[in-house]
């Protein structure tokens, strides 16, 4: 388990990571998400020892990481902008990370490179930005790490490649227990792969739970109901996220589990009544929302 | 088995990337040391060809040639060398530059120590392997076309030594730069700043010293470079090289100084480590690594920045106090700014730190007023008798033609020498000359003077004493230990050393002819000198005048030292003596039978200078500068009668002999005399055309200041 305990970092007068605590079990898929500049790369280079924090700890299956070879040992970092050396091909990667890290497996590594159809002796500067990542993410996987860091990996992958790999990392986890870490501001990427999110909002953690717990616990309802009345009767017995009226038409976003939920509106009078899963990222936009962050404002100007 | 992850597989993975290093290394070595010095083999052949040197003199060239191309060669080494080191040192680490480099290299299971020791060794083995390989090729080379012998060996092995010292020297200061910065360019200029931060500190200081305080010795200033390891190094290099057959001697005697190389190295690479241990990752692609640093560098480079501008507009401006105070607010500001500008890489940040500028105007002002308002009393210090155990002196003219030479024979400085021998103890003539300072310019003797204090501190001064301080001038010049410090030939000690080496060649010049005598005769003639030297004083050597010189050359191995010249003056009799034995007539250097003409000019000066004054007076400065061009106040007269001849001779003094000491007036300056030599003159110690020379102002004829009269 990588387990970070209220851990900062700043760059200058820039506060990047302010007190985040967060518990990454093993055999999950960990999705990072976050706005941009919520501290999302930040965070995974310090959990891969490359920053250090400026307060708070970061342990590795118990070992402290900054610095220490034991806990790198069970890490491979791909950054957003993986680094592959000049000139070098797929063949020179794979001798260097074998020299660093000792479980690297070779055979998997070639087996995988043809089967995405990456030439092992063409030079990777010649490669894709997505071939990049697929090499990247390859050389990762083949690393023999137990925890592998995705910064914005899967950003330019397309969907047949991403489904590939979501394979293969579904086939690592059953036989290795590989744990992915995977940060995004892509939220419909991570949708269907993760299992446990972090959300990152200006630094800090809003909120870190199972995406299941996280979809269950959260609902849009449409309704409309029969008087005003009954309106304020449910509408004060719920925490409403978030409120829309078109007409008599209400759509609310409404934390609870569904059952609650229905249980509640059952109480009054409705004249429509639907409670819908929210996608990972309406839940995401709903949290950022409360802490007065408008995402959709930011994008749509 | 080596394990995968083992030391042994990061250097060999760290050398694929640094392959086109190692290729540039193995070429320049391979043409610096083999290829050339196949060439300069045959080069040498073919001089020995064209002049028909065979046998020990054909090997002792390419020998010779052999020896310079692979030890020091005029410090050409000591560029390559320091080049290769800093490009190491920046390849080696410039991952540090690329944050995405920088999370590859420090996400993988690899320690930072095993890096950092890895690249380190890799950036030795790429300078060292190609270097030493293709040394040896240079010497077989060397070997088969017969210009190595044992002792070019031991040189070339004494040099590779050296230049290993001095590669880890430059590599470990370039290393710390690396590890300061994070962009390439501001690692160059900080390479730069390292190598010459201390000079250009140390000569900015100097000329404030020089400029502001009146007694500033120059000798006060301590001219070792303490940070440098070029310095040291380069400092054992030419000692080793200069010694020929003493190079051991060399060596043992500079250990020192290579002791003090290997532990700034030491030091250098030990603070590498500690900054690329301590170094955030965050620091790639900014200027400054630490940020707790930012603000003292900033300091350190615009505080000595500010005042070599300051002085440099001083000195275009004259002492106008307003330009100083100008000068040190614009140079503040423009350095600060700069820095500001190149640490935050923003044009706007120019002024973001106006605290730091003020510190930094504060500390310049600071400075420079110490050194403008002499706050630390530098001038007005004297000496307290108690606390004086005795003195070193240089006075301006003695022994002008002294050169001091230490144990292997190289020039050195004459205050080390007269600092490494006993002082003048008489303490009252010590003080007495320093409570007598005088202001006027002539008819004052220039000293500096080291006070070698009771607590073992030298202090040293420069100032001038009015010749009429005969007494003061006489205790100190007639001891014995002043003559030991400013005459080496006369201290047993340094002689016994001389001794060791042989006169190639030993002379007697009166400037009018130079006489060759039998160089074993030497030790003879220093005796018959030191016996007359024991006699001289101040007062002797100002009121004789010199009657020549004797020179004496010892045989020393290439560029290293052996001339040395005492003056010898009519008193000398026991010398005099020694050369008439020898056919050497020193009191008349000129037969009169020889002479074809002489030409006597009078510049006649004080009226070209009244004329001067009456029109400046009348026309201004511009215009009388100009008047002046056309003015010739001279009266030039030649004289063939032999009569005239022989009354000129007995009051020319030569040009080439020493003025020293002499009071103002007592050679007359206004007077230029040239000796036509008549053609065909057998004596071959005798200059060939002319001479030129002065007269001595009581012995000038009546008649030839009637004839030579400005009408």
């Amino acid at each position: 388990m990588i387990e970070i305990k209220n851990i900062s970092k700043s760059f200058g007068d820039v506060l990047a990571v302010d007190r985040v605590s967060v518990q990454m079990k093993e055999d999950t898929v960990f999705g990072l998400i976050g706005t941009n500049g919520a501290g999302k790369s930040t965070v995974l280079r310090m959990i891969a020892g490359v920053l250090k924090a400026d307060g708070g700890s970061i342990e590795v299956d118990g070992i402290p990481v900054f610095d220490q070879v034991e806990a790198k040992k069970k890490i491979f970092f791909i950054a957003d902008e993986p680094y592959f050396f000049a000139n070098a091909n797929a063949a020179d990667m794979e001798k260097y990370f074998s020299s660093v890290y000792e479980n690297f497996n070779k055979e998997k590594f070639y087996q995988y490179l043809d089967g995405f159809g990456l030439e092992r002796k063409r030079k990777i500067n010649t490669f894709s930005k997505g071939m990049k990542k697929q090499l990247a993410l390859l050389c990762g996987i083949c690393s023999g790490t137990r925890y592998l860091l995705c910064d914005e990996t899967f950003d330019g992958l397309d969907p047949v490649m991403r489904q590939g790999i979501k394979s293969i990392f579904a086939k690592e986890m059953e036989n290795r227990g590989l744990t992915p870490i995977i940060a995004s501001h892509n939220l419909r990427e991570l949708e269907d792969i993760c299992d446990h999110v972090g959300l990152l909002h200006k630094g800090g953690v809003l909120l870190s739970k199972d995406l299941e717990d996280m979809k269950c616990n959260i609902q849009k309802v449409q309704c409309v109901f029969a008087s005003g009345e009954d309106g304020k009767k449910v509408l004060d017995g719920l925490d409403v996220v978030k409120q829309e009226e078109r007409g008599s038409l209400q759509t609310l976003t409404v934390r609870g589990t569904r059952e609650e939920i229905a249980g509640r509106f059952a109480t009054v009078d409705t004249v429509f009544f639907e409670a819908l899963p929210l996608s990972l990222e309406e839940i995401f936009i709903s949290e950022t929302e409360v802490t007065g962050y408008d995402i959709k404002k930011l994008i749509l100007g | 088995m080596i394990s995968k992850n083992s030391f042994w597989a990061s250097m060999r993975e760290n050398n694929k990337r640094r392959i086109w290093l190692w290729m540039i290394s193995v070429l320049f070595w391979f043409f610096y040391y083999p290829v050339c010095m196949a060439m300069l083999m045959s080069r040498k052949q073919g001089h020995n060809r064209i002049d028909g040197l065979t046998g020990a003199a054909a090997k002792e060239r390419l020998t010779n040639a052999a020896y310079e191309w692979l030890t020091y060669n005029n410090g050409a080494i000591v560029f390559a060398v320091a080049v290769i080191a800093i490009i190491c040192a920046i390849q080696g680490f410039s991952y540090l530059y690329s944050r995405k480099k920088v999370d590859m290299y420090h996400s993988v299971p690899v320690k930072k120590s095993q890096r950092f020791v890895v690249i380190f060794m890799n950036g030795v083995l790429i300078f060292f392997v190609p270097y030493v390989l293709n040394l040896f090729l240079a010497i077989l080379a060397a070997w088969i076309s017969g210009g190595m012998n044992g002792h070019n060996f031991i040189a070339a092995m004494i040099a590779m030594v050296l230049e290993l010292v001095l590669f880890l020297g430059v590599y470990g200061l370039a290393l710390i730069a690396v590890m300061m910065t994070g962009k390439f360019i501001i690692t160059v200029f900080a390479v730069l700043i390292f190598l010459v931060y201390e000079l250009s500190v140390r000569l900015i200081l100097q000329e404030y010293q020089r400029g502001f305080f009146s007694y500033y010795s120059a000798y006060s200033t301590d001219d070792t470079l303490y940070l440098s390891p070029l310095s040291w190094v380069m400092g054992v290099m030419e000692a080793v090289d200069t010694a020929g057959e003493k190079m051991g001697r060399a060596l043992w005697s500079s250990m020192p100084s290579l002791f003090a190389a290997l532990f700034m190295t030491a030091a250098f690479i030990g603070i590498a480590y500690f900054c690329y241990i301590k170094r955030p990752a965050e620091a790639a692609g900014k200027a400054m690594a630490f940020e707790k640093t930012k603000a003292a560098v900033k300091l350190f480079l615009t505080v000595p920045f500010s005042l070599g501008m300051v002085w440099v507009i001083s000195n275009f401006a004259g002492s106008n106090g307003g330009f100083a105070i100008f000068g040190i607010v614009m140079a503040v500001i423009l350095s600060n700014c700069i820095i500001e500008v190149i640490y935050e890489a923003d044009l706007k940040a120019a002024f973001r730190k106006k605290y730091q500028i003020l510190i930094s105007g504060g500390c310049t002002a600071v400075i420079f007023c110490i050194f403008a308002f002499d706050l630390t009393g530098y001038d007005a210090w004297t000496p307290s008798p108690e606390k004086i155990e005795s003195a070193s002196f240089l006075f301006y003219d003695a022994n002008r033609w002294g050169h001091y030479l230490d144990e292997n024979m190289h020039y050195i400085d004459p205050a080390d020498y007269a600092l490494s021998k006993p002082g003048v103890t008489d303490i009252e003539a010590i003080c007495g000359l320093s409570q007598n300072k005088a202001n006027g310019e002539d008819g004052v003797v220039w000293l500096d003077i080291a006070y070698r204090m009771k607590d073992g501190k030298t202090v040293w001064r420069n100032f001038a004493v009015s010749a009429q301080q005969e007494d003061l001038l006489n205790r100190v010049i007639g001891s014995e230990e002043y003559k030991k410090m400013a005459y080496q030939l006369y201290d047993d000690d340094s002689f016994a050393h001389l001794r060791e080496y042989k006169v190639d060649e030993l002379t007697f010049s009166s400037g009018f002819r130079v006489d060759n005598l039998p160089p074993e005769d030497w030790e003879t003639l220093r005796e018959a000198w030191k016996k007359d030297m024991q006699n001289l004083s101040y007062t002797s050597m100002r009121d004789e005048f010199a009657c020549g010189r004797i020179e004496i050359d010892f045989a020393v191995a290439q560029n290293g030292g052996g001339w040395s010249g005492y003056d010898i003056y009519p008193s000398f009799t026991n010398v005099l003596a020694f050369l008439k034995e020898r056919g050497v007539n020193a009191m008349e250097p000129l037969d009169t039978e020889n002479i074809a003409s002489i030409t006597v000019c009078n510049e006649h000066s004080k009226e070209r200078d009244a004329i001067y004054k009456q029109k400046l007076a009348e026309i201004g400065e511009a215009q009388a500068s100009l008047f002046m061009h056309s003015v010739d106040t001279s009266v030039t007269k030649t004289y063939t009668e032999k009569e005239k001849i022989d009354e000129l001779v007995g009051a020319l003094y030569h040009r080439e002999l020493s003025m020293a000491w002499k009071l103002p007036g007592t050679v007359n300056g206004d007077y230029s005399v040239t000796v036509q030599y008549k053609d065909g003159q057998a004596d071959s110690a005798v200059y060939r055309g002319s001479s030129s020379a002065y007269l001595i102002t009581d012995r000038i004829p009546s008649w030839l200041e009637n004839e030579t009269a400005y009408k």
